[in-house]
């Protein structure tokens, strides 16, 4: 049972906010790594997110920037989140 | 500094005007040479824009004929131009705004066997593909060559933009160092753009490619601007340069341009870095 001490944003952006269906969710996976909480929201998300953020071998993709709290992660593996803080996902985006 | 005659003396007036341009520096845009790849959204209001700010030679890469579909939001084109190829109605439209300016259509396709020798002719580049091998293909150019690049890309009601000075800041590789698996990130074709946000982003590209060549202002380097048009709101996100980056790192593995298949080949293959050479 989470609560809102738990609570961290994830701020997705384009076909990732489409397929969540929002630009913004809140997880209680505070005290996670950024590395441990990306698998967390895949396995709770489902089969449609999970090739927007892993291969088929279960390896991040090198084609996302993550951001927490609009810096860039050097420790992705050794960060932990704390409440209220946020997570931003970027996918490079091919249109012109 | 050019003689302007009185013609070009009035059309650059407000350009002239301004402290940070003046005579001189129009006569820098008069001087410039600004490569755009692809004549579509983006590409249209950065060519408009270059156009009739006078940058003087405006060369244009895109393979394309203009279609019914690509009205809504390529704005160098008009009804009229239906099936003519994109190089082409690029040019008679931006010739047509300024006659200052001489526009080198490039009617093919860019791959890793021509794309150094169309960049090297040129100051700057704008990267306005429709597609992930493209762009890759020209930031690999580009940091090859050492030219500065305004990269953009847009989808449904979202921009990216940044500008790429090599060994000023990060590469596009450095952002993204591998293109997404085919088929994840859709096209416009595919998900559609709001033709305005195409608008809003080339802008910004324009504005981007006219300070490069005037040395004004704040370059987007190192920053990624984030454009969400349905909240109308931008954020901007420092990207550091990656030391260990394949193409513009301290010791890159990518020293030759590379073509799509090649990269899937590689990605697809063994544990080893990559030594591609041409």
């Amino acid at each position: 049972m989470s609560t809102n001490g738990d609570l961290v944003e994830l701020r997705l952006f384009g076909p990732l906010r489409e397929v969540v269906g929002k630009k913004l969710v809140s997880v209680p996976y505070a005290g996670l790594t950024v590395a441990e909480a990306l698998v967390r929201f895949a396995d709770e998300q489902g089969e449609s997110v999970r090739p927007m953020l892993f291969d088929s071998r279960g390896n991040r993709l090198r084609s996302l920037i993550l951001l927490l709290n609009n810096q860039t992660v050097d420790q992705l593996e050794t960060s932990r989140l704390r409440s209220g803080d946020v997570i931003t996902v970027l996918l490079p985006l091919a249109g012109g | 500094m050019s003689d302007f005659s009185e013609a070009q003396i009035e059309r650059y007036s407000r350009h002239i005007i301004l402290r940070e341009v003046g005579g001189k520096g129009q006569s820098k845009l008069l001087d410039s040479r600004v490569l755009i790849i692809g004549a579509g959204g983006l590409g249209s209001p950065v060519g408009l824009y270059l156009a009739a700010a006078g940058v003087g030679t405006i060369g244009i890469v895109d393979s394309d004929a203009v279609d019914l579909s690509n009205l809504q939001r390529q704005i160098l084109h008009a009804t009229t131009d239906l099936g003519r190829p994109k190089c082409l109605s690029a040019r008679e439209t931006m010739e047509d705004i300024n006659p200052d300016v001489c526009v080198v259509p490039h009617q093919f396709h860019l791959d890793s066997s021509n794309v150094l020798d169309v960049v090297a002719d040129y100051d700057i580049v704008v990267d306005g593909a429709d597609n992930f091998p493209t762009r890759y293909l020209v930031n690999d150019a580009c940091v090859m060559q050492g030219k500065p690049l305004s990269h953009a890309g847009i989808l449904r009601f979202e921009g990216h933009v940044t500008t790429i000075v090599p060994g000023r800041g990060p590469c596009y590789r450095c952002l993204y160092p591998e293109p997404p698996p085919p088929g994840l990130v859709p096209s416009c074709q595919e998900a559609g753009i709001l033709g305005a946000v195409a608008g809003i982003v080339g802008s910004i590209q324009a504005a981007e490619v006219l300070k490069l060549i005037l040395r004004i202002g704040d370059a987007l380097v190192g920053r990624l601007l984030v454009f969400d048009g349905l909240e109308m709101a931008f954020r901007s996100i420092e990207i550091p340069r990656d030391s260990g980056c394949s193409v513009c790192g301290d010791r890159p593995t990518i020293t030759a341009p590379i073509d799509y298949e090649e990269f899937c080949r590689l990605r697809g293959g063994t544990e080893s870095k990559p030594e591609v050479q041409s």
